[in-house]
């Protein structure tokens, strides 16, 4: 009596501790194993320097670099991602790209066209383009729910974004830059030629070079300027505007913005 | 063999050659003109049928070179990964309301500060803000809760409340003008 007792006592413990383990794993099960399928597209276009590179993107990582090669090296990646194996294949296939060349453009770009008895997806879609392009060639841009990486690049360049994140490092041909609900991070070289961003809703990022050399006109409504002390002697400040005396030939970087917070910081400052 | 009459033998065969048989003249120039012109038509198709060709092996040539220059390669690959469980997505709609009315509320009083550009402007973008949230909405649906829509989203009800809070700030406390 007294056995069948304490198991039967011993047997809620034994419950309360498979209980408490099952909570536990319950709360870390924020996390689940999921199956990818992926499509890599390599593809190289022949093209000129001369020739202007069309991108246009749609919910898509994009890194794009330059080279000494005289084409460009495309690697473009659709992944689809869910539980089941055979619903990430199936979704796979709504990712669509297309490259399209005509004398002196090269476009680029991708889609997504669900079946039509597809309202919404069940898994989740990435797409990656990794890009590498002859040095000194054109450059356009629109990217929609985009984050867009470029390195060092030194040909002239106009981007278009939405909704997303933009990050240009070190450019040395003239850029043109317009965002919504898209923060930059501007790294300015040595080097860099003129840089002009118009945005809303994001905020911008200018990283100097240690001496900067540049003209700066910076101008935004409603949120804020924030500068380092040696460049707020240098110029005028107001609320949401700061300007530079313009120097001669010296690259203009000139940022205005709607809603946006824009934070100029240097190795040295701040 | 009489010159007049050519062999019977020559004129089948031209007949076998052709679809339609040669005229029944046994004029000598009337029958050359028609072998004459047989030929000069078969000489023609000749030279269509080699031009094709050429075009062909030139075509073959081209896309073999242009593939050398234009490759395509496409892998499919598979994995498994573990991934973040997304948090459903909760629509703000009480807030936006409660928002509207209470500012509508404040208005009621202070017509110079809700006419002046400073204020238009403000609310002017609120709408936008408004409008460009519904958009990330309708991609939600289509896409789910995936990461870059709802960062997105989120960028834009942060604008939103900052706008919202210097809205507030302009008409001030519910007092009258």
């Amino acid at each position: 009596m007294s056995s069948s007792s304490s198991t039967y006592f011993s047997w809620p413990r034994w419950l309360t501790c498979a209980l408490l383990v099952n909570l536990v794993s319950i709360a870390a099960s924020s996390q689940h194993k999921v199956q990818v399928a992926e499509k890599v597209i390599e593809r190289n276009i022949p093209a000129e320097k001369t020739a202007t590179l069309r991108l246009v993107a749609e919910k898509a990582t994009i890194r794009l670099r330059e080279w000494d090669e005289s084409f460009i090296q495309l690697k473009l990646v659709f992944g689809s991602m869910h539980k089941q194996q055979e619903v990430a294949e199936r979704e796979l296939t709504y990712m669509k790209y297309l490259v399209h060349q005509e004398e002196g453009q090269i476009t680029l770009s991708n889609t997504f066209i669900f079946p039509p008895n597809i309202e919404t997806l069940q898994g989740r879609v990435m797409v990656t383009y990794e890009l590498a392009i002859p040095r000194q060639m054109s450059l356009e841009i629109t990217a929609r729910y985009c984050k867009v990486y470029l390195s060092s690049i030194s040909g002239k360049a106009r981007i278009n974004s939405d909704y997303g994140n933009l990050e240009v490092l070190q450019p040395t041909g003239p850029i043109k830059i317009k965002g919504n609900a898209t923060d930059f991070v501007l790294e300015l070289g040595n080097t860099t030629n003129s840089i002009q961003a118009e945005t809303r809703y994001g905020d911008v990022q200018l990283i100097t070079p240690e001496n900067p050399t540049m003209t700066f006109d910076l101008s935004t409504t409603v949120k804020s300027i924030e500068l380092p002390a040696a460049l707020r002697k240098q110029g005028t400040y107001e609320i949401f505007t700061f300007k530079s005396p313009k120097k001669n030939n010296s690259p203009l970087i000139r940022v205005s913005g709607i809603l946006t917070t824009i934070k100029v910081s240097s190795p040295h400052e701040d | 063999m009489n010159n007049e009459q050519p062999d019977w033998s020559l004129r089948e065969k031209l007949n076998s050659l052709n679809e339609t048989p040669l005229p029944l003249s046994w004029d000598r120039d009337e029958l050359w003109d028609v072998i004459t012109s047989r030929q000069r038509r078969k000489s023609l198709i000749r030279r269509i049928q080699i031009s094709a060709i050429a075009a062909v092996v030139i075509l073959a040539v081209g896309g073999y070179w242009s593939s050398l220059n234009d490759d395509e390669q496409i892998t499919i690959r598979y994995r498994e990964e573990v991934v973040d469980v997304v948090s459903p997505v909760i629509p703000a709609r009480d807030s936006l309301a409660r928002f509207t009315s209470l500012l509508e509320e404040r208005c009621r009083n202070k017509s110079t500060i809700c006419t002046s550009p400073a204020f238009l402007e403000l609310k002017g973008q609120w709408h936008d803000l408004e409008q460009q949230s519904n958009e990330i909405h309708r991609q939600l649906l289509r896409f789910g809760n995936d990461e870059d829509l709802l960062e997105a989203r989120n960028k834009i009800m942060e604008v939103r409340t900052h706008v919202e809070k210097e809205l507030l700030d302009l008409v001030g406390e519910d007092s009258d003008e």
